[in-house]
């Protein structure tokens, strides 16, 4: 969902790239029924393409399965890329401008420089 | 008995280097009784004074107990007999217990009943027939403040006041002057020995009733010229003036001029505490409780038409840019937002962890696999009350941030006004107590408006910003109603560090905003870990809202109000997105 769209110059800014030095794997609990209802929330490509480069999207279908809701297996996959990856060390990078936005313990700093905004 | 008798000794002991005496002594210790337990100065006052003639109370900020020096021995071995183990005060479970101690601790009073430097009062300075000519003449002019001062009655002469701005318009005289019966005011100083240079060309006539008041505050250096003059009338009340840590009570009696000039004038603030008594020096020099009755007061100033050449520079608007003229917006917010919620975040979050009932039901009625985002997260209070939630924070506080981490939250650094979210994505969107922190109306605007971009067609943003009205159809609320739990906050500010070139008002904490101007600093006290270390304050820049300042944001915003409410100190506002001219549902 992220994006660098409110930098001056950028009309999209989406999807970021994806670099990371430092990921962490947890384990949370499997609510099947949230993520069957977050997944029409997700762009399921950009969802992929960052799992991909994260070396994550080898079990991951490339496309959306039809009738993903009792696709237990499929939604466990889902469930492991969106809540279990995280990225503690890395950088997002605006797909237009290449501008990075560095991620430091796990937080993206998405602030931009005065003269870099819109607004 | 003997036990507590050692416990207390020994406090007393360690904290002041004093012995308790076993003969009785007109200095005496209520070991049981102080700040921390909410108990303040005039509830002591009250239990004791039936007793004996009290001299004065010491109050310690965050300590549990507190001391009465009486006029003789004894006074106090007749309040002593009395009361010891028996008499319970107002919010305490348990009677209390005396010590007589051998001396009076070198404790600094935090009420100390003297005038500021540059001030003086004239007693008697008009006779009772003039009192009443006097108030004849604006008694029909008096109108309720209305939007602006939900206190007191005011009536403007000369030049309108306006609260909004704390100045006048000095190309807008009004058509009413000063009433005729004020004429002798510069002849009457002259035989005080006192030369005003000028006749008053602005009259403001307040009128207070019992429980009402003025916060502290200096007038406007650019505004008006020194000295200010103030005539009590009908009621005796007390003024209090702070400087830094400095806070000094000074008894106006009925019919007497206050002169406020030099550092009185351009340094202290000046304030009526919002009460039903006050407490003075009788005859004796003893302390007592007074019940006000209604005061009627009358401010003469001069419009000051050349900038303020004062030498008091670091409260001078005259040498700084104009208040919420000029100032850079975005210095403004890195400086007094940013910065300040950086150095503060430990402290802060530990504050804040009781989410507001009202925002816990929105966000518990949320539909499973909602996508909620938090703007200005702090720590995240009102995560993790569902699971079927997608919850991301963002605020602009590093700190903060890494506290919602710890805490197991998603949590990205942005800025407000830049969402770094696509278009119609979240569900429900938080913004709580953020926006009242831009330093501009249009910032204001455009914080909203970068909100309902971010929200769905069918998603809702819930804003909180900080009233000025901290009262609401007759009730307080909780920030002020904390009052005697921050006693400490109220003593004046130390360590601040002020920018010369942002000339705001500092706020008093757990005060009401009503008559001040709406762009303010608020401090926050730093309490350290180590009670050793000493506290920092900070201050951090609000503007808070007037009532229906916020639902107009949001119109302007594009937003429409799904339902706009006061939630105890707070306006707030449930907003959606239009859509082409059909409201989203």
């Amino acid at each position: 969902m992220l994006t660098s769209k409110c930098m001056k110059g950028v009309t999209q800014g989406y999807p970021l790239g994806i670099q990371a030095r430092e990921v962490k794997v947890t384990e949370s609990e499997f609510n099947i029924d949230f993520v069957s209802r977050v997944i029409p929330k997700l762009d399921y490509d950009t969802l992929w393409t960052a799992a991909d480069g994260l070396g994550y999207s080898t079990d991951l279908p490339k496309t959306l399965v039809e009738n993903y809701e009792s696709n237990e297996d499929f939604l466990k996959k889902i469930h492991h890329v969106l809540l279990e990856i995280e990225v503690l060390e890395g950088d997002l990078i605006c797909p237009e401008t290449g501008r990075k936005f560095p991620i430091t313990s796990g937080i993206p700093n998405m602030l931009l420089n005065e003269d870099e905004v819109k607004y | 008995m003997n036990r507590k008798r050692g416990k207390y000794s020994s406090i007393l002991q360690k904290l002041y280097g004093v012995s308790p005496s076993s003969e009785a002594s007109e200095n005496v210790m209520v070991c049981n009784a102080g700040l921390s337990l909410g108990v303040n100065r005039e509830d002591i006052l009250q239990a004791f004074r039936p007793f004996g003639k009290i001299q004065s109370v010491h109050l310690v900020s965050k300590e549990s107990h507190s001391f009465v020096k009486f006029l003789t021995i004894e006074h106090a071995r007749a309040c002593f007999e009395s009361c010891n183990g028996k008499m319970v005060l107002p919010r305490m479970n348990g009677p209390v217990y005396l010590l007589y101690l051998e001396s009076m601790p070198k404790i600094v009073s935090n009420e100390v009943f003297k005038c500021p430097p540059g001030c003086r009062i004239i007693e008697n300075f008009i006779n009772e027939e003039e009192e009443i000519q006097l108030f004849e003449s604006v008694k029909d002019s008096l109108l309720d403040g209305g939007g602006e001062l939900k206190q007191r009655k005011v009536a403007h002469f000369g030049y309108e006041f306006l609260y909004g701005k704390n100045n006048i318009d000095k190309d807008k005289p009004l058509s009413r002057g000063l009433p005729q019966e004020c004429n002798m005011v510069k002849d009457r100083l002259l035989e005080n020995g006192y030369d005003l240079k000028w006749m008053p060309d602005q009259l403001t006539v307040n009128q207070y009733f019992p429980g009402q008041g003025i916060p502290p505050h200096v007038d406007t250096h650019s505004a008006f010229e020194d000295p200010i003059l103030s005539l009590s009338l009908l009621s005796d009340y007390v003024m209090e003036f702070r400087r830094e840590t400095q806070h000094w009570c000074v008894c106006l009696p009925r019919r007497s001029l206050l002169v406020m000039s030099g550092e009185s004038r351009y340094a202290w603030t000046h304030g009526i505490s919002s009460r039903k008594s006050d407490i003075v020096v009788d005859a004796d020099g003893c302390l007592t409780t007074k019940e006000r009755g209604t005061r009627v007061s009358f401010t003469f100033r001069r419009i000051r038409i050349s900038p303020c050449d004062c030498s008091y520079e670091e409260y001078c608007d005259s040498r700084t840019c104009q208040p919420s003229a000029e100032f850079q917006p975005i210095d403004l917010e890195q400086e007094y937002v940013h910065k300040v919620y950086e150095n503060i975040s430990d402290h802060f979050s530990r504050t804040r962890h009781k989410p507001w009932p009202a925002i816990l039901d929105l966000v518990k009625s949320l539909k499973p696999g909602s996508v909620v985002l938090d703007v200005g997260c702090g720590n995240c209070k009102y995560f993790g009350f569902s699971s079927q939630t997608y919850e991301i924070g963002s605020d602009h506080s590093f700190g903060l941030l890494t506290i919602s981490r710890e805490r197991g939250f998603q949590a990205v650094r942005s800025n407000c006004l830049s969402l770094p979210f696509k278009n119609s994505t979240v569900d429900c969107l938080l913004c709580i107590a953020v926006i009242h922190h831009l330093s501009s109306r249009d910032r204001r605007i455009q914080s909203i408006k970068e909100m309902l971009r971010v929200l769905t067609s069918s998603g809702q943003a819930l804003i909180y910003v900080w009233a000025k009205d901290q009262k609401y159809q007759g009730k307080a609320s909780n920030y002020l109603k904390n009052q005697s739990h921050h006693e400490g906050n109220r003593l004046g500010l130390t360590g601040l560090e002020k920018d010369a070139s942002v000339e705001l008002p500092v706020h008093v904490n757990r005060t009401d905003f009503s008559s001040g101007q709406n762009d303010v600093f608020v401090p926050w006290k730093l309490k350290l870990d180590s009670s050793a270390d000493p506290s920092s304050t900070y201050l951090r820049f609000y503007h808070v809202f007037d009532e229906g300042e916020l639902e107009n944001l949001c119109v302007e915003a594009g937003a429409h109000i799904i339902k706009s409410y006061y939630d105890n100190g707070n306006w707030c506002c449930l907003i959606s997105k239009i859509q082409g001219g059909v409201l989203a549902v």
